[in-house]
């Protein structure tokens, strides 16, 4: 079991012979569903917290945020902080800064009072060239996958990654459909293999806290909504859930991040497209499958 | 809103044609407009494209500008057979820091994205045309607070800025129920909201995830 995944609710096995040429297709993870009615969103994400931070401290190590200056390390940063566990933050600083992002993250590092270190890091090296081994070596279809890589290998201690929020989004027309828990499994392949102590998707690290995010007012309204008014996703909606729990947080205008590295990013994610096809990691499901999946209920 | 108010509402594309019409005879020939890959500039852009109407383009690149919104801004050029300049600004660089103490100065502003549109505008022709003008909402601990342009004497003219195109604005039913919706939610601003109510008009619109388009300089500080 990986150290990433140990926990009551995620299991993964590699279905018969685990290969290295194709060990993406028979990595699995399973989410159980969950054990009773979830509480709101804000109580599931602060046990999540806490159950990391009981993880961290048995292995003896320093919790260690990824914070990116966005709406979802800010988010799981103030969990951590409302359950009073010390931690650190790393910023990775590139080349190509979103400065409003940077800003966010000093103000809130600054009033908080919380240890940061900064990593410079060179994306433009990275995509052109270090980012191929990693390609090769996982399967790689997406940069930001080997990019989680590579913040995992030099980030110390218990490293978490306020990834894995779900995001749900209407592809046709009132369909609307959501990852499927365990898309974008790369990096956990990555922690597994090389014993890793850390945490890549906070937002799914228990069936409970995915179930309340699904099933929170807030995102009811979007779900009621997205087909008269035309919300292509949930993502700015989400913003406002986790405002209603911090009302401090204040709303990003960005995608995911990466589009800062323009031109070289989109390059490369082709090069990577046509190596090892497309979105092979990504699996989009139901919102009613989902939600049926992690209550284990019917639902219509 | 009674079926007989609702009847005689005026539509907001239809405004926005109007609009784009009595500029052309205001300006007594074709306008420049300022595109920066943003919704509204590109609305101000089809409302002249959609009616045949004579017009240049400008493109303003910034060092640090939303790429996303510069490279948006050409490719809809060139689908449209639209030829541009692009206007290029460094504005880290002193004499453009300067320009901006100057006009701070002078206009007595410090809000920074009204400084950058003010740069611009300052240093563009008369028939400069901008795609500000709309009303922007916020909401804050329950209420909901308008803001407008015109606190400021706009040294060029604003596309949005017409009494019609703003009142039909905030009557149109999906900003009413942003706001209906703004304390529950609690939504910040009507930004991303109104990016839908365009789509309603312009379906192949697509939607940006930004603020003014400043955000990113080094000297912004003015975070929403």
């Amino acid at each position: 079991m990986s150290p990433s995944l140990a926990n009551n609710f995620i299991h993964y096995d590699w279905s018969g012979n685990r290969s290295r040429q194709n060990h993406l297709d028979k990595f699995h993870i399973h989410y159980s569903p969950v054990k009773g009615q979830p509480h709101s969103f804000l109580q599931e994400s602060l046990n999540v917290a806490q159950q990391i931070y009981e993880v961290a401290q048995a292995k003896g190590l320093e919790l260690s945020l990824l914070m990116s200056g966005g709406i979802d390390s800010e988010f799981m940063a103030r969990c951590f902080l409302r359950i009073e566990a010390p931690f650190k933050a790393y910023y990775f600083q590139y080349q190509k800064n979103m400065n409003y992002d940077r800003k966010f993250l000093m103000d809130f590092i600054a009033r908080n009072q919380i240890p940061l270190e900064i990593i410079h890091f060179d994306e433009n090296i990275f995509l052109e060239d270090e980012i191929w081994s990693y390609a090769q070596k996982y399967k790689i279809h997406e940069p930001f996958a080997a990019f989680d890589i590579r913040r995992f290998e030099t980030v110390p201690g218990f490293p978490v990654m306020a990834s894995g929020d779900i995001v749900l989004e209407q592809r046709r027309k009132g369909e609307i459909t959501s990852f499927e828990p365990g898309s974008l499994r790369i990096p956990q392949v990555y922690l597994e293999d090389h014993d890793k102590p850390a945490v890549y998707q906070f937002f799914q690290y228990s069936p409970e806290i995915m179930l309340a995010f699904l099933t929170d007012p807030i995102i009811r309204a979007w779900i009621e909504r997205a087909e008269r008014v035309g919300f292509p996703d949930s993502r700015h909606w989400k913003q406002y859930l986790f405002r209603s729990c911090f009302p401090e947080i204040k709303p990003r205008y960005k995608w995911t991040g990466y589009e800062r590295f323009g031109d070289l990013y989109l390059e490369t994610q082709a090069k990577l497209t046509q190596l090892y096809g497309y979105e092979k990691d990504i699996v989009h499901i139901p919102l009613k499958n989902l939600i049926a999946q992690l209550s284990k209920t019917s639902i219509n | 809103m009674s079926i007989g108010e609702a009847l005689s509402q005026p539509d907001l594309k239809k405004l926005i044609y109007r609009r784009a019409q009595q500029l052309v005879e205001i300006f007594k020939g074709p306008p420049i407009l300022y595109f920066s890959g943003g919704m509204k500039s590109e609305l101000m852009l089809r409302a002249f494209i959609e009616q045949g109407l004579k017009f240049s383009v400008r493109i303003i690149k910034y060092d640090q500008c939303i790429w996303a919104d510069f490279k948006r801004a050409m490719l809809f050029c060139n689908s449209n057979n639209v030829h541009y300049e692009t206007v290029h600004k460094n504005e880290n660089s002193s004499s453009y820091l300067q320009t901006l103490e100057d006009i701070k100065r002078t206009y007595k502003i410090d809000n920074f994205a009204d400084l950058f549109s003010l740069e611009m505008m300052l240093t563009s022709p008369p028939q400069a045309l901008f795609a500000g003008g709309l009303p922007w909402l916020l909401e804050s601990n329950g209420h909901i607070k308008e803001l407008k342009d015109t606190q400021i004497d706009w040294p060029r003219i604003n596309f949005f800025a017409d009494d019609k195109i703003t009142n039909t604005y905030l009557n149109e039913s999906l900003i009413e129920e942003w706001q209906i919706l703004a304390s529950f939610i609690p939504f910040h601003d009507n930004k991303y909201w109104e990016q839908f109510l365009f789509k309603q008009y312009w379906p192949d619109l697509s939607t940006r995830y930004r603020w003014s388009g400043f955000e990113n300089f080094q000297s912004y500080e003015d975070l929403p």
